[in-house]
């Protein structure tokens, strides 16, 4: 028995909702910002949290305002 | 018309300064004396048929062709007839200023058709989530390495072309 055969239903639903609804949060908001939405709405479909991560420190560059704060 | 209030107040400009340049008096008087005519500029008549073309600085009826330059009248003469056919252009083509609202609908117009297409947008991507899912599915119930090898792909590939177009801005940005 392989390790995906041991996920529960629930367990997929769940993973698919995340991974949907990063995708999709990804795709508006980089589509809104005009940076290359369908790359990274791509992305977000396919791992997590990676892209979110990058997307944070790439284009949104979270870092600037934590920087302004400390 | 509305170009008559800028040239009233150029006028009204050019006589004020007459007035406080104490050499500008005895020259106005001069053409009463030798008895000149003064020069008219070819929009002068407009100011006596009343056709609304009275453009003709007043300092000018006054003052002799002889103490102003050729290029000075010249300059003058060919603004009064600009002015006059550029009034005659606005009256034979009227354009309306549209009015607030339509803009205000023009923008709500805007944010729909965006709107729209972000849906259509959003559609296709779910579509693409289903076809990938699939796929990744597929990798990993029947080859476990092709999964793996997928997202590494999948980490590798994005990383690769951000930093590639950072590149490509960075050298835009230089030159």
């Amino acid at each position: 028995m392989t390790t995906h055969d041991q996920l529960p239903l629930w367990a997929w639903i769940a993973i698919g909702a995340v991974l949907l609804g990063q995708g999709t949060y990804l795709f508006v908001d980089a589509q809104r910002l005009g940076r290359r939405y369908w790359l990274w709405g791509l992305w977000g479909l396919i791992q997590f949290p990676l892209p979110s991560i990058v997307y944070l420190l790439a284009v949104r560059r979270v870092y600037r305002s934590w920087r302004r704060q400390h | 018309m509305d170009n008559n209030e800028p040239q009233a107040a150029r006028s009204e400009g050019s006589e004020a300064k007459k007035q406080r340049d104490p050499a500008a008096i005895p020259q106005a008087a001069e053409p009463a004396r030798s008895g000149e005519t003064p020069v008219r500029p070819a929009g002068a008549a407009g100011a006596e048929t009343g056709s609304g073309v009275d453009a003709v600085p007043a300092h000018m009826h006054r003052q002799p062709a002889a103490k102003q330059t050729q290029d000075e009248t010249a300059d003058e003469r060919a603004d009064v007839a600009l002015r006059h056919h550029l009034d005659a252009l606005d009256e034979m083509f009227p354009f309306p200023t549209p009015e607030p609202g339509w803009f205000r609908q023009q923008a709500a117009e805007a944010g729909r058709r965006r709107k729209q297409r972000l849906y259509r947008e959003l559609v296709l991507l779910w579509g693409a989530a289903l076809l990938i899912w699939a796929v990744l599915y597929v990798a990993i119930t029947r080859k476990p390495a092709a999964f793996l090898w997928l997202q590494a792909a999948a980490v590798l590939a994005p990383l690769i072309e951000l930093g590639m177009n950072k590149r490509e801005v960075r050298r835009d940005d230089n030159t």
